[in-house]
């Protein structure tokens, strides 16, 4: 009687082993980059957000310092307090230079360059105290919006 | 009509209202340039103006008694809604 060879017999699972180990640590070192990258983008995110506020804290110190400049009964801006105004309005154009664009968006910037011009036909004569208000106004709204959005 | 006053480095504006345009002389070479320019209205976010030679105005009446008025009523301010920060307003007084 003819033997037949042994069958030729191999053991899968001596390579299945290392496989899993290598897929598990390479999940594992996925998940620990992902959970890094978030942590990393929500504490930028988080620290974008208070400069941002510290930016728009600055902006409304400077543009109240502004508006309580005294105006005449006309609402004029008075002609012996024009120094004061032009000193805050130093202050202001540090921000608007300086400061506002590491932080700001299109909204702000917009509401930014609005109040600038408005400082100087205030400053000028050519518009009245109303005026220059209602643009702080816009300018406060647009950094209060900017950062409910964030 | 309506025109500027003229002085050294400043342009003269004539606009008419019919047809809307506007005829710009601008000192050129030692001479004075002119062109005509068609004028559009316009109304954005709220607020709106007048158009030509590619820039937007917004319009405002200014009272007599603003230095740049000089004394000229009605008088008016044509200002140019910036295109971001380094871009500067351009302002155009008119008077009678």
């Amino acid at each position: 009687m003819e033997e037949t060879p042994p069958k030729k017999t191999t053991d899968y699972s001596k390579a299945v082993a290392p496989l899993l180990t290598v897929l598990g640590i390479s999940v594992g070192a996925w998940q620990f980059t992902s959970q890094m990258s978030h942590e990393s983008k929500m504490e930028f995110s988080r620290s974008m957000y208070t400069k941002k506020l510290q930016a728009y804290e600055q902006v409304g110190k400077a543009v109240g310092d502004l508006l309580v400049v005294p105006h005449d009964e006309q609402l004029w801006i008075s002609a012996g307090d024009t120094l004061a105004f032009d000193s805050c309005l130093e202050r202001f154009r540090t921000c608007y230079w300086g400061v506002l664009p590491l932080v700001e968006d299109s909204a702000v910037e917009t509401a930014m360059i609005q109040f600038k011009d408005m400082a100087r036909f205030y400053r000028r004569g050519e518009n009245d105290y109303h005026d220059l208000a209602r643009e702080g106004m816009s300018l406060m709204n647009a950094c209060n919006k900017s950062l409910e959005n964030h | 009509m309506l025109r500027t006053a003229r002085k050294p480095g400043d342009a003269s504006y004539v606009f008419k209202a019919e047809p809307a345009q506007v005829v710009v002389k601008e000192c050129a070479g030692g001479a004075w340039k002119a062109r005509t320019e068609a004028v559009t209205t316009w109304s954005a976010g709220g607020k709106s103006g007048i158009a030509f030679g590619g820039a937007r105005y917004e319009v405002k009446s200014l009272p007599a008694s603003a230095p740049a008025c000089k004394g000229n009523s009605p008088c008016m301010r044509l200002a140019t809604v910036p295109d971001g920060k380094t871009d500067a307003t351009r302002t155009i007084y008119l008077a009678h």
